[in-house]
C-alpha cells in the first residue's frame, strides 16, 4: 500500500487528454510571436528599416487567393467557402471577410465581424491574427479556417452540427492587446480538420453575443457525390446505410475513380464493425520480407481474409492466424480509418497513413 | 503513465512525431495538466503548441522528448503568469478538478509549479532525478529540493498514511 499522497497522485493516470489534441497540433503553432513586440523598444530602429523589406515580402508571398473578399457589411447574407464549399449565414449589422494566403503554409477561411477589423495590424503567424490586438470592448468575432501543416488522420466521423458552445475550450489569446480570451475547437467536416475560434468582447450585447453564435450554427457542409475524388484526398464511397454493421465490402481497383495527381488504390475491404468503419488494403507485403507480397481475398464463412495458396489467414481486425501468428507486427494487415462524413457517405484516404488505433483505442468490434 | 517512454532520438534518423505524440503526449499532458494544478486548457494549449512547434523544425531537434517538456513547461508557465497577471473571471482556473481528482487537485495548488512538476515526472512518470532535470531544462540539485519540499508538502496536506487501494 503506498501512503496516501502518491495513491492520490497515481489517480491522474485516469485523466485523459482531449480526443482532438493531434488535430489541434496539425493545425500548426498557433501563438503569434510576442518577444517582438517586448523588445521593440530596442529594436525599433532595425525594424523600420526592415519594414519596407518585410512588406514588400508580405505583399509577394501572402496574396489574396481564390475569389475577391465577400464583403457585405450592414446587411448580412451567405458566406460560401470557395474550396470547400461549406456556407455560414450572417445577420445584418455583422460582416464576413474571406482571407486566404498562399506560401509555405497555406490557410484561407472566414473572419465574421460586427466591428471593422484593423487589418493593416501587424502579424507574425499564419493566418494573420494582428487585428485582434485591437479588439473593440464591444465586438464579436468568428473565424473559421483550414490550415494543414502537413494531412492530418481522418476522423471517424464528421462533427455533429451545429457546433455547440459548449464544445469550445478557452485558449490563450493569439495577439495580446485587447484581444479577449477565444473559445476554440477542431471540426471535421467532410474529412477535413478545420478551426473555429470565438471572442466576444468585454462588453459585447448579449444579442451580439447570441449572433455570433448563431452564424456558427448555420454552417453546412456541401452534400458529396458517391463514386468521385473529393479534394485529392478521399474516395467518396456509398452512403454508411448501405453496408450494414459485420459487412465487408470489396472495392476492386477497377472500381475506383481516378485523377492524374491522385495515387491509385491498388483496391481493398471496407468494413463496417460496430464502432468504426475501418479499411484493409487489398495487397498485403511484409515490409522486412520484399518476397512476401499477395493479393488478399476475403472467407466470408469464416470471416478472415487469407492469401490463396499460401498458409497466411487474417482475423477480422487483421491479426495474424495460424503459423504467423506470433510473428510480429509485420506479418499483420494495418487497419485504416475510413470517415462517416456529414451526409453519410463513406470517405477514404488511400495515403497518409491513417491507422485506425490513432482513432480509436481498443477493438473497432467490442 | 507508468514507465519510460522511448524519448532519445537517433542522431540523424527522421523523428515520426505520431509515434511521439502515441508514446509521449499522454504523458506530457497530465504531467502540464498538474503543473498547471488542474487546468485543463492550459495542459492542451501548451502540449499542443508545443508539439506544433516541434513539427515546424523537426530536423533540428535531436531529443524530441524531453524538448517537448521543457517547451511545454516554458508555455504553460507564460499562461500561468498570465493568468495571475491579468485574471478572467470565466475562464477555467478555478475549473472543478477531474473526476476522482477532488484531493489532489487543491493539494497541487498549494505546490510552486516547479514542485508539481517534479512530484509527477518523478513519482508518477517513474523517471530518476536526472531525467526529471533534463525535462524540466534544470538542474538535478534543484529537482532535489522540488522533491523534497513538495513531497512535504503533500504528506501535510494529503496525509503520510497508508491508504487503501479501494
Amino acid at each position: 500500500m503506498a501512503e496516501r499522497w502518491r495513491h492520490e497522485l497515481g489517480r491522474l493516470t485516469d485523466v485523459e487528454p482531449p480526443g482532438d489534441l493531434w488535430d489541434r497540433i496539425t493545425q500548426g503553432p498557433r501563438r503569434e510571436r510576442s518577444r517582438a513586440r517586448r523588445t521593440w523598444p530596442v529594436i525599433a530602429p532595425v525594424a523600420a528599416a526592415l519594414a519596407v523589406a518585410v512588406a514588400a515580402v508580405t505583399l509577394a508571398l501572402v496574396r489574396p487567393s481564390g475569389p475577391a473578399p465577400i464583403q457585405v457589411a450592414g446587411h448580412g447574407g451567405r458566406f460560401a467557402d470557395p474550396r470547400f464549399g461549406w456556407t455560414i449565414r450572417y445577420p445584418a449589422g455583422m460582416q464576413a471577410r474571406y482571407f486566404g494566403s498562399s506560401g509555405f503554409v497555406t490557410s484561407d477561411g472566414v473572419r465574421v465581424t460586427n466591428f471593422p477589423p484593423d487589418l493593416q495590424a501587424t502579424s507574425t503567424g499564419t493566418p494573420p491574427m494582428g487585428w485582434l490586438r485591437y479588439f473593440p470592448a464591444g465586438g464579436v468575432a468568428l473565424q473559421i479556417w483550414f490550415e494543414e501543416r502537413f494531412p492530418t488522420v481522418p476522423p471517424l466521423r464528421d462533427s455533429a452540427l451545429p457546433l455547440a458552445p459548449a464544445s469550445f475550450g478557452r485558449i490563450r489569446p493569439y495577439s495580446g492587446g485587447t484581444e479577449p480570451q477565444p473559445y476554440y475547437r477542431v471540426f471535421y467536416g467532410d474529412g477535413f480538420a478545420f478551426s473555429a475560434a470565438v471572442w466576444l468582447g468585454p462588453h459585447a450585447s448579449r444579442a451580439s453575443k447570441n449572433a455570433i453564435w448563431a452564424v456558427l450554427a448555420s454552417l453546412r457542409f456541401p452534400p458529396l457525390t458517391e463514386g468521385t475524388i473529393w479534394q485529392r484526398r478521399y474516395y467518396v464511397l456509398g452512403p454508411a446505410s448501405r453496408y450494414p454493421t459485420g459487412s465487408v465490402t470489396h472495392f476492386p481497383a477497377a472500381s475506383l475513380p481516378a485523377e492524374p495527381s491522385f495515387p491509385r488504390s491498388e483496391g481493398f475491404y471496407l468494413i463496417h464493425a460496430p464502432r468504426a468503419f475501418y479499411v484493409i488494403d487489398q495487397v498485403f507485403g511484409n515490409p522486412q520480407r520484399s518476397s512476401v507480397t499477395c493479393t488478399i481475398a476475403f472467407d466470408r464463412k469464416a470471416f478472415q481474409f487469407l492469401c490463396p495458396g499460401t498458409d497466411l489467414r487474417w482475423n477480422r481486425t487483421g491479426q495474424p492466424l495460424g503459423a504467423h501468428a506470433r510473428g510480429g507486427p509485420d506479418w499483420a494487415l494495418q487497419l485504416r480509418v475510413a470517415t462517416v462524413a456529414h451526409d453519410g457517405h463513406v470517405l477514404f484516404c488511400p495515403f497518409f497513413g491513417g491507422l485506425l488505433p490513432l482513432r480509436l483505442h481498443g477493438s473497432p468490434w467490442q | 503513465m507508468r514507465g519510460k517512454p522511448p524519448d532519445r532520438a537517433r542522431p540523424g534518423a527522421a523523428v515520426d512525431y505520431e509515434q511521439v505524440f502515441r508514446d509521449a503526449a499522454p504523458g506530457l499532458w497530465r504531467t502540464i495538466y498538474a503543473f498547471a494544478a488542474g487546468r485543463r486548457a492550459v495542459a492542451d494549449d501548451a502540449v499542443a503548441e508545443a508539439f506544433a512547434r516541434a513539427l515546424e523544425r523537426a530536423d533540428q531537434i535531436r531529443d524530441p522528448v524531453p524538448w517537448l517538456y521543457r517547451t511545454a513547461f516554458r508555455l504553460a508557465a507564460e499562461d500561468l503568469r498570465r493568468e495571475r497577471r491579468e485574471p478572467e473571471p470565466d475562464c477555467d482556473r478555478t475549473a472543478a478538478p477531474a473526476a476522482g481528482l477532488g484531493a489532489l487537485v487543491p493539494a497541487l495548488r498549494q505546490l510552486s509549479p516547479a514542485q508539481r512538476a517534479a512530484v509527477v515526472l518523478h513519482y508518477e512518470a517513474d523517471l530518476p532525478v536526472q531525467e526529471v532535470a533534463r525535462r524540466m531544462g534544470t538542474s538535478a540539485g534543484a529537482v532535489k529540493v522540488h522533491l523534497f519540499r513538495g513531497r512535504r508538502r503533500l504528506r501535510e496536506l494529503l496525509g503520510a498514511q497508508e491508504a487503501d487501494d479501494g
